[in-house]
């Protein structure tokens, strides 16, 4: 099967929507839970499965077509309250959900549009289980008439309609009969174009017999028309009589799933409720004409945000289309303007086409430097001129182009709601799950590399933080246990909170598990901090039994690790019985960074400008006699330092004045003693290589405009070290 | 002349008016006179509409007035024999009268 | 005796096939140059429907239309008025006098039958 191209463009956004509308039907799932009178979930449910549904048909994808009509049935009768909606059913929608999910990964690798026998299986076990329900009998009558040919979409409205039929009902003008307009001929003449159902004659209007003119018309007709004609096909019927004769034409039931269909297919641009509604033929040139003539009868001005009100309403009052197909013009009329907007603000990019710019500027930014150092040891004042200006707008360049990268986290975030859900339902857990600073933005890489990490530490807050019920209600706390999720900035980093409000980390427990797996030892005495980091230290586990998700001793080891090569660290903040809270901090960005270069003896450091707090002076002697306590006066505070020619074993004279970077990470701060302060300097961090994997404070390297290589200090590191 | 009107009185109280003719707008006025009159003067009217070779919906409109009226007098409004012509009208309209 | 569907219109060639075309159609059909000829026929015969041009000489359609609405006889009888301008002031006329089918020249031959079996009952 050989697709052009632009087929291949359809379907892959064909998948990449299909997508988006799972994850925003798992949202609404979840929101579901929590309350299942959320009608507005349902719908959302709703919309969302009858999309992939449309969608999947279009481009032939028939199982997923299947299975979603199968599943928009059982969904209609949650929505027309026929079915109450269980914490099974909720279950049932969540694997469906992820079946769907699955088949369009399926579908996408393979270009296969059929089913293998592993998901054909899924599919036979999750379709019994659907129509276990919809053999409910409540149910059966409204999933009877989905399966005709197309599933009934959304009509719980009041209309006497027989279902495959168009209604047409008629009152006739009194002079039609002295016109020489006779209904007979022309409902004789509809016969032709369909097959009448049903004709009930309505003669009510037939005065006394003292006032009745056998000349006028009194009559009206109700009738059943079925046909494959359009609407205005039997407008076009009675075009003779429309001036005096009043005539509704109401599409089939199944005529209005149709509708809503077609108006979900509109191309997506701004319409007016009555433009969308002719464009799909729901309303006629005619009918919309005379809406409009009612509304300016009734002096309503059709001014866009009046026009929902009025149009809208004289049409359905009118009953020239049915309350659903209106509300599915309004749905797309709103979505079209959020998509406009949200247009006007993003252009989707593909990621590689960034990486690769990101990577040219982080070149770009690197010559500039050389340059700029070349230019300096020229001393021609016009070429240092030219190349500042020069620098200025790279830097311009890269600040705007790390911008580009920044996603909001919020979505990331938004999926754990599943992990928390399932996991704390297998676990018997009872957790209120909290997200906040969804909006705080980060470096894309880091987000997608953050996600595992995260995930481990909320399963840990799950697994071992909360208790059950019993277990908290015994222990005096609320029987449902919160796991808050929050992310916020705080000098140069991102920080990303993991809090549970469970019984803490177990200092005793972890303790003896320490010396058990001899990480520590018996005879000393560990200070808080210092027991906290043995669970970051490979292999160690205090579960009592070994479960599926943690406990297993991988875990908090990898997750460290992984954290850490994203240039960030793991902080455990823990007080027993009151909770954990599990810190990350991150840079925010990974490729480039502002840099402060200062010189240790010969070599040249550079570090993490965001992390830098301040400079400042102290002289040698100053150092000395604080010997041994390690600590200078910095206006009052307390500051501890870290000679770094120590540090590194620079041997050589000391500068007799020396200078102080303060640097502050994860809430601590730090005085490093250096030789030199050389100043702002932007840096492309590379890896180190593999032979310098051991240098341990140094996360990264940079070369110079003169060829020398400058080391990235690791401040956090360095940090936790002292 | 559209419709000719043959009048024939049957037994108990009964008269039974045979139309030839046209059971249209162009014979709708008189017909009603006349029809009312009858059920006035009789308690039941029988219609052999077999002669009538034109129909339109303005005499299928007098049949149901005349139905009404001679059910809210409490008297029998009968149509005994039709043509082709008039079944073909009050079928499309899916009434009994 | 069923009734005829007259056609009225100056124009041989179009009377002729419009003729034509409600004869396949299965409709009893009679034919007149204008609209003087039309009123002396229509004595003749039992018509049911009439179709008729508006410009013609001797009588132009709107009169004839006009002693249709004033004959008791044909006074409820249908008229489709044919017209190959769709300009305003003619059709608001006719539509004062009682016209209410238009048909729009040229048309095809269905679309005749269309309105023809809209409007004619027999």
């Amino acid at each position: 099967m050989s697709l052009n191209k632009s087929e291949k463009n359809f379907k892959k956004e064909y998948f990449t929507e299909s997508r988006e509308l799972l994850d925003a039907m798992e949202m609404s799932l979840l929101a579901l839970e929590k309350d299942d009178s959320d009608s507005d979930s349902i719908n959302s449910i709703f919309r969302s499965v009858h999309t992939i549904k449309g969608n999947s048909g279009m481009f032939g994808y028939d199982k997923i077509g299947e299975f979603t009509h199968l599943l928009e049935n059982l969904l209609v009768c949650v929505r027309n309250g026929k079915l109450d909606l269980s914490d099974e059913m909720t279950a049932l929608f969540l694997e469906c959900h992820d079946f769907m999910m699955n088949l369009i990964d399926y579908f996408e690798d393979d270009c296969n549009t059929d089913l293998d026998p592993d998901n054909a299986e899924v599919f036979a076990i999750l379709a019994e289980k659907i129509n276990g329900y919809l053999e409910h009998p409540a149910c059966e009558a409204a999933a009877a008439l989905s399966s005709v040919s197309e599933v009934t979409s959304c009509c719980d409205d009041e209309m006497t309609v027989c279902n495959d039929c168009w209604h047409i009902s008629l009152r006739f003008g009194e002079k039609v009969f002295q016109e020489g307009l006779d209904p007979y001929s022309f409902i004789r003449y509809l016969t032709e174009k369909g097959e009448i159902q049903h004709i009930r004659t309505v003669s009510d209007r037939i005065p006394e017999a003292e006032y009745m003119n056998p000349e006028l018309c009194y009559l009206g007709f109700e009738i059943d028309f079925r046909s494959t004609v359009t609407k205005s096909d039997i407008e076009n019927i009675f075009e003779f009589v429309k001036d005096d004769c009043e005539i509704r034409i109401l599409p089939p039931r199944t005529g209005i799933s149709d509708y809503v269909r077609l108006i979900e297919t509109l191309p997506e641009k701004p319409m007016r409720i009555g433009e969308m509604l002719r464009e799909i033929g729901s309303l006629t040139s005619s009918e919309l004409e005379r809406a409009l003539q009612l509304q300016s009868i009734q002096g309503k001005i059709s001014l866009d945000e009046t026009e929902k009100e009025f149009v809208g309403k004289i049409l359905v009052d009118e009953k020239m289309i049915q309350k659903p197909v209106l509300e599915a013009a309004l749905e797309k009329q709103q979505s079209v303007r959020r998509r406009e907007e949200s247009d006007r603000r993003t252009i989707r990019v593909e990621a590689e086409k960034l990486d690769r710019l990101i990577n040219l500027i982080g070149e770009l930014v690197i010559t500039g430097s050389n340059v700029k150092q070349i230019s300096e040891s020229e001393e021609k004042t016009g070429l240092v001129k030219a190349v500042n200006d020069m620098s200025k707008l790279i830097e311009e360049i890269r600040g705007s182009s790390m911008g580009i990268r920044m996603v909001q986290i919020g979505e990331t975030f938004s999926r754990f709601e599943r992990v928390v859900r399932d996991l704390s339902r297998e676990r018997g857990k009872k957790i209120n799950f909290i997200v906040m600073g969804g909006e705080t933005e980060l470096d894309k890489t880091l987000i997608d590399k953050l996600a595992d990490p995260l995930i481990h530490l909320i399963r840990n807050s799950v697994d071992h933080g909360i208790g059950t019920p019993e277990e908290r209600t015994n222990a005096g706390k609320p029987a449902v246990g919160t796991l808050t999720l929050n992310a916020f900035h705080e000098t140069g980093s991102i920080v990303i909170e993991v809090k549970d409000d469970g019984c803490g980390l177990d200092r005793d427990k972890i303790l003896d598990k320490a010396i058990e797996q001899g990480l520590a030892r018996a005879d000393q005495v560990y200070q808080d901090f210092e027991i906290q980091q043995f669970i970051f230290q490979p292999g160690f586990s205090t579960a009592a039994e070994v479960t599926n998700i943690s406990g297993r001793g991988v875990g908090m080891d990898v997750v460290k690790k992984n954290i850490e090569s994203l240039r960030g660290n793991v902080m455990i903040e823990s007080e027993p019985g009151e909770g954990t809270t599990m810190r990350i901090h991150l840079p925010l960005t990974l490729a480039i960074i502002d840099g402060f270069m200062v010189r240790i003896a010969g070599s040249h450091y550079v570090l993490p400008l965001d992390m830098v707090t301040e400079c400042t002076e102290v002289h040698r002697d100053d150092l000395d006699l604080r010997e041994g306590g390690n600590y200078i006066n910095l206006r009052g505070d307390v500051l501890p330092f870290m000679k770094m020619r120590e540090f590194f074993r620079e041997k050589g004279e000391e500068p007799v004045k020396h200078k102080v970077v303060v640097v502050e990470h994860a809430r601590r701060k730090v005085g490093l003693i250096v030789d030199e302060l050389v100043g702002e300097f932007q840096t492309v961090i590379k890896p180190l290589g593999k032979i310098f994997n051991r240098l341990q404070w140094i996360s990264g390297s940079t070369i110079l405009g003169t060829g020398e290589v400058a080391y990235i200090l690791d401040i956090p590191r360095l940090i936790q070290a002292e | 002349m559209k419709l000719r009107i043959l009048k024939k009185k049957g037994e108990d109280d009964t008269i039974i008016l045979t139309m030839i003719g046209e059971l249209t707008i162009y014979t709708a006025a008189k017909l009603k006179t006349v029809l009312l009159n009858e059920l006035k003067a009789f308690s039941r009217v029988v219609l052999n509409l077999s002669g009538i070779d034109e129909a339109d919906t303005a005499g299928f409109q007098l049949l149901l007035f005349l139905k009404r009226e001679a059910e809210s007098a409490g008297k029998t409004f009968v149509i005994d024999e039709t043509s082709a012509r008039v079944k073909s009208i009050v079928s499309l309209y899916n009434e009994i009268i | 005796m069923a009734k005829k569907v007259m056609v009225v219109d100056d124009s041989n060639a179009i009377r002729q096939s419009l003729v034509f075309t409600l004869k396949s159609a299965g409709y009893d059909a009679i034919e007149a140059s204008n609209g003087a000829v039309a009123l002396d026929l229509m004595k003749e015969h039992s018509v049911g429907l009439f179709i008729s041009d508006v410009n013609m000489p001797e009588m132009d359609g709107l009169t004839l239309l006009k002693k249709i609405k004033e004959d008791s006889s044909y006074k409820h009888t249908p008229v489709i008025m044919l017209t190959t301008e769709s300009s305003g002031d003619i059709i608001e006329s006719a539509k004062k006098i009682g016209a209410k089918a238009w048909m729009i020249k040229p048309f095809q031959p269905d679309q005749l039958i269309e309105a023809v079996k809209k409007l004619f009952v027999n």
